[in-house]
């Protein structure tokens, strides 16, 4: 399955390909960005243990004569990323062969050319300056108007945060913004009864979760639970604490306890959720989910705001950009704006370009926190699209 | 170039014990050349142009997928977990009856908070939060504890190859959790793990399998139908009885026909006889009784040949499609 989707490079492709990926290159070069170019192979860790096994099926993975544990870069983020955590600097371009176990389509080895800006701490400018830039150099490049979509991860957890409900609701919300149905059912079952996991009387813990939520008092549950655990000889194992175990059963009992969610404000996710259209009708649409206090949503918003006053300053036309609050990219790594270019019809060939904010991936990568963006084209996707998608 | 059919059966183990009863039973035994530890070829008594392969259970699907064999009996656990997409290149053309196992989410038992997927997911959202690091879950089913975990919307782990007894692993701290195949579960219970509810992932048996990707010869699809009939004919009569009863022929033609109507039998040799159900015997001596036939015997059933065989129109309807 691998080797049928390697192809062999022909002169045409590679004169296209260097002419494609130099245009972009100097396009960055113009703007500041330096030409940086990091290992292919990489500790497998690295990726691995940002983005779990999700990542891991789609990388390839060996082992040296030592045993130590390798990877094909899958993308160049991270590596850029390593890069500047050795090496410093604050514009970083590059363009370079990245590898994925090819599924549905898509390509075993590719190019991708990119940026990578560290530092600048007026976070919408320059997340509005990546997305120009990148707009900007496809266009040099011969694309026409492309379709881009645009979101914002920050956004949807400081909405989350506006909510009334129990802090544990909401970090659930937060996880499950990946998976729209299981999102869905979540809020259901929280609008249902207030139980985010339905819970069974029949299950071991389902009886004495429901007998814990009859007591009023917050210390006789604990008491009850550390009861309950020194009964079952409860030894810890799997790295989880007697304490832990007690927390999550207090949770539970607590959820069984609590009213469900209030059908305002299901109707107030709803809406959140339901926001896909032209950026500026989503704007308005967020705008009217404020409700006046100067939280951290309303920064949010701000800043959408500021993101696209600064993308018409640089000449980007907001027509073309549709925001979708539920839209995320793939990679666990994102943490505030994040975009894509994508042509249509033509499967999963047509992601053209795409980019985001990481503040928390330099800190991860054994640097300190900095903030980062950075956003990436496939040349050859781009080049095929050129000739009318054949 | 070898002529005859290839079949690969596991070389070792339980597994092989049963294989080789299965065959002997069926009347086609397996017949081993050279010495007998040694892993080298063998025929099948009395079926021609077979070669039968001994080989790791674990590396059947691979050499199926391949069409370098064209039968072979191994897990249906294995099937799933080594290939992709099974069904586009082999056939499960009959499960056995025996070697059964699930393959199961496996958590400690102190976990007395998680009954379900769910909670699991839960847990390991929070681990990775206050730990930093992801939990692990040892394994040598990868593949098949990848598609299990994202089906149930759980991102948050690490599978940790295991070599040895994965059942040690969380006791041994080299995980926190297991993925791994049980028949009774006891030993996940001597281990302090219990079984997740809704995490039993696949429940397996032994199988037969052929390739759709290895080419057939006509010699070859010959020695397939003699397999497959031996085989079909034993499984079948062993779910019958062969019942006789006394009668003139034109009133035991009539009840023969109710009979089969009614309880889902086959026609028999003559009208006086019918292969019934097992199971349905004794409701079939009433009926016989009610219609005036007192004296019924039912006696055990060798092989039951049946034209055409649904193993063998199975099997070659998928290699020509």
């Amino acid at each position: 399955m691998t080797l049928s989707a390697l192809t062999d490079y022909d002169e045409q492709m590679l004169t296209e390909l260097a002419a494609t990926a130099g245009g972009l290159l100097s396009h960055f070069a113009e703007a500041g960005f330096v030409r940086v170019e990091p290992p292919m192979i990489e500790p497998a860790d690295v990726f691995l243990d940002r983005s779990g096994e999700e990542i891991r099926r789609r990388t390839f993975i060996f082992s040296d004569p030592a045993g130590a544990e390798l990877a094909l870069r899958p993308d160049l983020t991270i590596p850029v990323c390593r890069h500047y955590v050795r090496a410093g600097g604050d514009r970083l371009s590059y363009s370079g062969t990245a590898f994925r176990v090819p599924r549905a389509g898509a390509e075993a080895q590719f190019t991708e050319t990119g940026i990578e800006w560290f530092g600048e701490a007026d976070k919408p400018r320059a997340d509005a300056e990546v997305l120009a830039l990148t707009l900007n150099a496809l266009q040099a490049a011969g694309l026409g108007a492309a379709p881009v979509t645009m979101g914002d991860i920050g956004l949807f957890h400081a909405f989350v945060d506006t909510l009334d409900m129990p802090e544990r609701w909401r970090a659930r919300m937060k996880r499950r913004f990946w998976r729209p149905s299981e999102f869905a059912t979540l809020i259901d079952n929280l609008a249902e009864d207030g139980t985010p996991i339905p819970q069974s009387g029949a299950q071991a813990g389902g009886g004495f979760v429901a007998a814990l939520a009859a007591l009023d008092d917050v210390e006789a549950r604990r008491a009850a639970v550390s009861d309950l655990l020194a009964l079952a000889d409860v030894k810890p194992a799997g790295g989880r604490s007697a304490e832990d175990i007690a927390e999550r059963l207090l949770d539970q009992a607590e959820d069984r306890a609590a009213d469900a969610l209030s059908p305002a404000i299901v109707e107030r996710i709803h809406a959140f959720m339901a926001i896909n259209g032209p950026v500026t009708e989503a704007l308005d649409q967020l705008k009217a989910l404020e409700t006046g206090a100067k939280d951290s949503f309303a920064r949010a918003v701000r800043d959408v705001t500021a993101r696209l006053d600064a993308l018409e300053a640089r000449g980007v036309e907001p027509g073309a950009i549709s925001f979708a609050s539920t839209f995320g990219r793939q990679m666990d790594y994102y943490t505030g704006f994040v975009f894509e270019v994508r042509l249509d019809g033509l499967g999963p060939l047509g992601q053209i370009a795409g980019g985001g904010r990481y503040d928390r991936l330099i800190g991860d990568l054994g640097g300190d926190d900095v903030p980062a963006v950075g956003a990436m084209i496939r040349p050859e996707r781009l080049i095929r699209a050129l000739k009318g998608g054949a | 170039m070898s002529e005859s059919l290839k079949i690969a059966v596991p070389s070792k183990g339980r597994l092989k014990e049963q294989v080789e009863q299965y065959f002997w039973d069926a009347g086609i035994s397996i017949a081993q050349d050279g010495a007998a530890r040694g892993y080298t070829g063998g025929r099948l008594k009395n079926v021609p142009n077979v070669d039968v392969v001994f080989m790791q259970a674990g590396e059947i699907p691979a050499n199926l997928e391949s069409g370098a064999i064209h039968l072979g009996v191994t897990g249906q656990d294995l099937l799933r977990e080594k290939i992709a997409n099974p069904g586009a290149v082999l056939q499960e053309i009959l499960t056995l009856g025996f070697g059964y196992a699930k393959l199961v989410v496996a958590i400690p038992k102190s976990w007395i908070d998680v009954d379900s997927m769910a909670d699991l997911e839960d847990v390991a959202a929070i681990m990775r939060h206050k730990r930093g690091s992801r939990m692990r879950v040892a394994t040598k089913y990868i593949n098949s504890t990848r598609a299990f975990f994202a089906a149930h919307g759980i991102a948050d782990y690490r599978i940790v190859e295991s070599l040895g007894a994965t059942e040690g692993a969380p006791n041994s701290g080299a995980a926190e959790i297991i993925v791994d195949i049980t028949s009774s579960g006891q030993t996940l219970r001597d281990n302090d793990l219990k079984i997740l509810p809704d995490g039993v992932m696949l429940e397996s048996y032994a199988c037969l399998a052929g390739s759709i990707t290895a080419e057939w010869s006509d010699a070859q699809k010959k020695a397939l139908r003699h397999i497959l009939d031996m085989i079909g004919a034993r499984a079948e009569a062993k779910t019958r009885k062969l019942i006789r009863f006394e009668g003139k022929d034109k009133d035991a033609q009539k009840i023969s026909e109710k009979l089969i109507a009614d309880y889902g039998c086959l026609k028999g040799t003559i009208p006086q006889a019918i292969y019934a159900p097992h199971k349905k015997i004794y409701d079939i001596t009433l009926a016989l009784r009610a219609a005036g036939f007192g004296t019924v015997s039912a006696t055990d059933v060798d092989y039951l040949f049946t034209d055409p065989n649904p193993l063998y129109e199975g099997f070659t309807q998928a290699l020509d499609r």
